[in-house]
């Protein structure tokens, strides 16, 4: 809601400066966005009367004009304008005169005539976007007279951020009473319905046919009219500065009205609607074409004004172009209505629209204005325009008008919830200010809201403005002793911050990408599973959820690989949003990327690009911090679209899938344009993330371990895995560790085989194996293998 | 005699000049062995007349402690400048940087929101976490935002075709506590929330914490005073300006928006920026989650994630958080 200082002070004049005032708006909860002034600064600027126009000897579109500036002399100005004319008053900037942006003007000769000082249009004075022609002043101005000061542009606009519950001060006169509460100041004038006597007998017939949805319907017939008509330069420039455009005369004072008052008002061409107005549904198939020229087709549950014949306004929202007041408009029939705040909600966004007329409707309007607005808009028009009006036109249903509520407030629950000691005659005292009926019984009060306070419907509703009014600087605020005594009986270990700590130090850096990803590239990692779409996208590239990290961690690959980053690490965690046919899964999952080198290049290290032992030893290492140690978790062969067949694995804890690791596909490399090997992993935090049980210590053994190696030739398809359960399998007791300290192929090895070296350590707790043990054991250990997966032994 | 003389003349000068543990080695051998030079005197002694035998065996003896004294002395020096070589050829220029990975880092988001999480938690708040993916029930109606209410219109909601959404606010959370624990109830709801906008400054997603105490007796005064220490503790600053603005949130009454001072360094003027919303709970979403209205009152507040890592680490593009260039990343190691 913007409004201007000057308008705002002709209603209440407290005794504090600008900032002043809107520091207590902005403190009362009516934050004010901005103070600016109305116009740019300018001087030397008057008010002139254009005696004669000659047109200039040497230039067609250039007039020589002979005007009076008060001065008793005549003055010689070029002008460039269409609309300059003997008559006319305008606004000359003199020799001198400095118009905004700091233009000086000065006397030029133009084409041989010389020039002394410049007519101004609206927008070389600062007053208009755009503007056509020179500014056209009104009759009454004395010539000569400063035009800053004469139209007031001493002036300040306030912008206030209005919250949807206060639909009350979206009106000039809302504000004005918001500040003599908040000030403790007498508002200067107050508004009362003065009823303009009718000249004509002229009505109009109306009837409401859903007369849940407008509990009132006021209208006029005003006669003898012109559309032709502007408005004057000070409603003009009040409107101007509430933001909003100046039309002609009649739709102005609407506006006017509206802004001033509160109540929307609507003006249609009398003569355009046929037999009557009917507010009611629209019916099926019905359309209408807005004053914004769209053409809307019409819902069942869309309000509209309609005549005899067809929806002429959609209702509180905006009016038809069928009978909308031009230029040829002789006679206007009123509407001020009140419509209920459910049925315009939502309407006017439905078509892509937003007014002034429907953010008020949608909020909410004092069903007292209806007959009010219309009177103070008659005298208006009579007074501007011309015309004689017709009787005051009233349809209503008073049982469907908002009833007044009485809200009981308990003294104890202000004090309670505010936390501060306030006494209920000072309680009294601050609502009545806000105009609301306060009775006193007992420990209780009893309280009836002005009917345009709609926000205020139970008693923390009016504790709110309690608190409003004593200031919530003045609250103080207390951190209570008993706050910090303890809650939880157990020390949770942050598991999570854990493993991120680990990747950290791992060299991987935090990424946050969107949960929305590009369809295209989730598709291609996901081809099966149907992604969950949205419906009002941003952006293609931001249209589906996404199923796994992995689009995002790609995507911000690319976009540093597009950036001379070649080694990338990163990891991110969030929800994977995974649709089945019956449910929707939002799973916390923890994914990385790793590319290009292993290590950041060094002097000591030989380079090297990662690969897939890499990723999965930095999924070990997590894996690590997360589970029981010898929990049954195993990695084992996946086939995923998104992975490399030969270099993709499951982990698998309990039974279930926790989490995957390889090679991006090269296909899907390829396609999506990336130069080099891209390793991803991913795992489900809520299996890893659950509370392990505490650590139980094993004692040592004192007797020393001893480590036999063996290598053995296997085929190449026999893999490690296979190989430790084949000797797991023999159950050992005391077969402490397996570590595999070599794999080869190559020379020595015959074609399709490979070797690989084992490590085994054996340890009895309680004595030292036998040399005969250890050997014994070797070689059952070897003739399994050999049995089970045709290894060979090599010396 | 002489020749005792001359022998342990030569006997030295042969040992000092000697360069290596072997030669050294063999001169020890030459001199002092079984067959060395002072052992064939001392075997010769028995030529001697018996009176003299004494006197000489005592020389020859002498002579010999003198020779291994001489020799224990060169075995040192050679050790030590053995010791020196190695040390010289082992000496590295250690400027050169070490071996390995490199550091990592986090993400500001989530220093910012460890920040958070700690403070609270020392008051025995929970952390909390609810679905993304939202129904209209948690997102809107359960926090007192009928449909059609001009709050939904400020929301700029994200949907899908079967009419869920993705949350618009972490308040969402609180709807989840409430319905699943009775109070006393202290949770913070940190995450990621959406809204359909896309400009500078702002960003479809973003992150906030949501903090919801339910209890008995908790007022405004409670509210403010944890809020002023959370973000006095938050900037480090114990004479942070913090400013309580009447605002207007459908889930909460009183509600209040919640302003810090920044100074610049140019003007003395103050310039308040918003960071935070807050309020007491509103009792008709106590009645959603069928919580005692009369019995138990709470507080709620919401803070934009973003807004305080921009305003702590003096990130001036809201964009740069979500670009993941690592040049950006690496700042934060």
């Amino acid at each position: 809601m913007r409004v201007s200082e000057n308008w705002l002070r002709e209603w209440v004049n407290p005794g504090v400066n600008i900032q002043q005032l809107a520091d207590t708006l902005t403190m009362a909860g009516l934050e004010v966005d901005s103070i600016e002034p109305a116009a740019p600064a300018f001087s030397g600027v008057v008010v002139a009367k254009v005696i004669e126009v000659t047109a200039h000897p040497d230039a067609k579109k250039l007039h020589v004009c002979s005007i009076d500036d008060g001065s008793g002399e005549r003055t010689t100005v070029i002008c460039g304008a269409n609309n300059v004319r003997a008559g006319l008053n305008v606004a000359y900037a003199k020799v001198g005169a400095i118009l905004p942006h700091n233009f000086k003007i000065e006397a030029k000769t133009i084409r041989g005539v010389e020039s002394f000082g410049m007519l101004c249009s609206a927008t070389e004075l600062g007053l208009a976007e755009s503007s056509q022609g020179i500014l056209e002043l009104s009759e009454g101005h004395e010539l000569g007279a400063d035009v800053f000061e004469s139209f007031a542009l001493n002036d300040f606009v306030i912008d206030i951020d209005l919250t949807p519950n206060r639909s009350d001060c979206l009106s000039v006169q809302g504000i004005a009473r918001e500040v003599s509460a908040l000030l403790n100041t007498e508002l200067e004038k107050t508004t009362s319905l003065t009823k303009i006597n009718s000249l004509s007998q002229t009505t109009f017939p109306v009837s409401i046919q859903a007369s849940k949805d407008c509990p009132r319907y006021v209208g006029r017939v005003i006669e003898g009219i012109s559309g032709t008509v502007q408005s004057p330069l000070w409603m003009q420039e009040k409107l101007r500065r509430a933001g909003v455009r100046s039309i002609n005369a009649i739709i102005d004072i609407t506006n006017y009205v509206m802004l001033e008052l509160g109540q929307p008002m609507h003006a249609f061409d009398l003569n355009k609607l046929d037999a009557e107005i009917v507010v009611r549904f629209a019916k099926p198939s019905e359309s209408l074409e807005l004053l914004d020229g769209q053409v809307v087709e019409l819902s069942t549950d869309d309000l509209v004004i309609a005549d005899a014949k067809k929806p002429v306004a959609l209702g509180g929202i905006m009016g038809g172009s069928g009978a909308a007041v031009d230029d040829e408009t002789t006679n206007i029939f009123l509407e001020s209505a009140s419509f209920k705040p459910n049925t315009i909600a939502g309407k006017a966004r439905r078509y892509g629209l937003h007014t002034d007329s429907s953010h008020r409707f949608e909020r909410g309007v004092d069903p007292g204005l209806a007959q009010l607005a219309i009177e103070r808009a008659t005298q208006l028009i009579l007074e501007l325009v011309g015309g004689s009006a017709g009787p005051v036109i009233c349809e209503e249903q008073t049982s469907a008008l908002p009833k007044p509520v009485e809200i009981n407030l308990v003294h104890a629950k202000v004090e309670a919830l505010l936390g501060i000691n306030i006494s209920i005659t000072k309680i009294q005292e601050l609502l009545k200010r806000l105009h609301c009926e306060v009775q006193i019984d007992g420990t209780y009060m009893r309280v009836i809201p002005p009917s345009y306070r709609f926000d205020l419907t139970m008693d923390v509703d009016l504790i709110e403005e309690i608190a409003r009014l004593v200031g919530y600087e003045n609250i103080p605020g207390v951190v209570k002793a008993d706050l910090s005594c303890k809650k939880a009986v157990t020390i949770s270990v942050n598991k999570l911050a854990l493993i991120k700590q680990e990747l950290v130090s791992r060299g991987f850096r935090e990424i946050i990408s969107f949960s929305f990803v590009d369809q295209a590239i989730e598709t291609l990692l996901n081809p099966k599973h149907d992604a969950k779409i949205l419906a009002n996208p941003i952006s293609q590239e931001m249209s589906v959820m996404r199923s796994s990290i992995w689009p995002g961690l790609i995507k911000a690959a690319q976009y540093n690989l597009n950036r001379q980053q070649t080694r990338i690490r990163i990891f991110e965690n969030g929800l994977q949003f995974l649709q089945t046919d019956d449910e929707l899964l939002q799973l916390p999952i923890l994914s990385g990327l790793v590319s290009g080198d292993c290590e950041p290049q060094q002097w000591a290290n030989k380079s090297r690009k990662v690969d897939f032992y890499d990723i999965k030893g930095d999924v070990e290492r997590i894996l690590d911090i997360a589970l029981q140690p010898n929990v049954c978790m195993c990695f084992e062969i996946l086939r995923d679209p998104a992975l490399h067949p030969g270099q993709a694995a499951q982990i698998i804890f309990d039974n279930k899938m926790i989490g995957r690791v390889g090679k991006l596909h090269p296909r899907i490399q390829s396609a999506l344009d990336i130069d080099q090997p891209v390793f991803l992993f991913e795992l489900q935090l809520r299996e890893l993330l659950k509370k392990t049980s505490e650590i139980v210590f094993e004692p040592l053994s004192k007797y020393p371990s001893i480590r036999r190696d063996i290598t053995l030739i296997v085929d190449e398809t026999i893999n490690a895995a296979q190989i430790r359960s084949n000797i797991e399998q023999m159950e050992i007791p005391f077969l402490q560790k397996i570590e595999i300290f070599s794999v080869y192929t190559g020379e020595g090895i015959p074609e399709t085989k490979k070797s690989i070296s084992l490590g085994l350590i054996l340890q009895e707790f309680s004595r030292t194996l036998t040399d005969k043990e250890i050997e014994q054991t070797i070689s059952l250990i070897i003739s399994q293998l050999k049995v089970k997966v045709g290894a060979e032994i090599r010396n | 005699m002489t020749d005792l003389n001359n022998l342990e003349v030569q006997a030295i000068k042969e040992i000092q000049s000697t360069c290596d543990m072997d030669t050294l080695e063999s001169l020890r051998v030459q001199y002092l062995g079984k067959k060395g030079l002072l052992t064939e005197q001392l075997k010769a002694l028995g030529k001697l007349p018996k009176e003299q035998r004494p006197e000489a065996g005592q020389k020859i003896n002498l002579l010999k402690v003198r020779i291994q004294q001489s020799l224990d002395e060169k075995k040192s020096q050679l050790q030590e400048s053995a010791i020196d070589k190695q040390l010289r050829g082992e000496t590295l220029d250690i400027t050169l940087p070490g071996r390995g990975q490199s550091l990592g880092s986090l993400h500001p988001i989530s220093h910012t929101l460890t920040r958070i999480e700690e403070y609270f938690q020392q008051y025995g708040f929970v952390v909390a976490e609810g679905p993304e993916i939202e129904d209209e029930f948690h997102n809107f109606e359960a926090l007192n935002i009928p449909e059609h209410h001009p709050a939904r219109a400020m929301h700029d909601t994200f949907y899908f075709k079967d009419n869920m959404l993705l949350r618009t606010h972490t308040s969402s959370v609180q709807i989840h506590v409430m319905q699943e624990q009775a109070p006393p109830i202290r949770v913070i709801a940190p995450g990621r929330v959406y809204r359909c906008d896309s400009d500078p400054t702002h960003s479809p997603m973003f992150h906030q914490v949501e903090g919801l105490l339910v209890d008995e007796k908790v007022s405004f005064v409670d509210l403010k005073g944890i809020i002023i220490e959370f973000l006095q503790t938050f900037f480090e600053d114990e004479k942070l300006k913090v400013r309580f603005r009447p605002s207007y949130f459908p889930f909460t009454e009183p509600s209040a928006e919640i302003d810090i001072a920044m100074t610049s360094c140019k003007s003395k003027n103050i310039k308040w920026l918003e960071v935070m919303g807050c309020g007491m709970v509103h009792p008709r979403v106590f009645e959603k989650v069928g919580i005692d209205a009369d019995k138990y009152s709470g507080y709620a507040f919401g803070l934009g994630v973003e807004r305080l890592a921009m305003l702590r680490y003096q990130v001036n593009d809201l964009r740069l958080f979500f670009e993941n260039d690592l040049r950006f990343l690496q700042q934060f190691s």
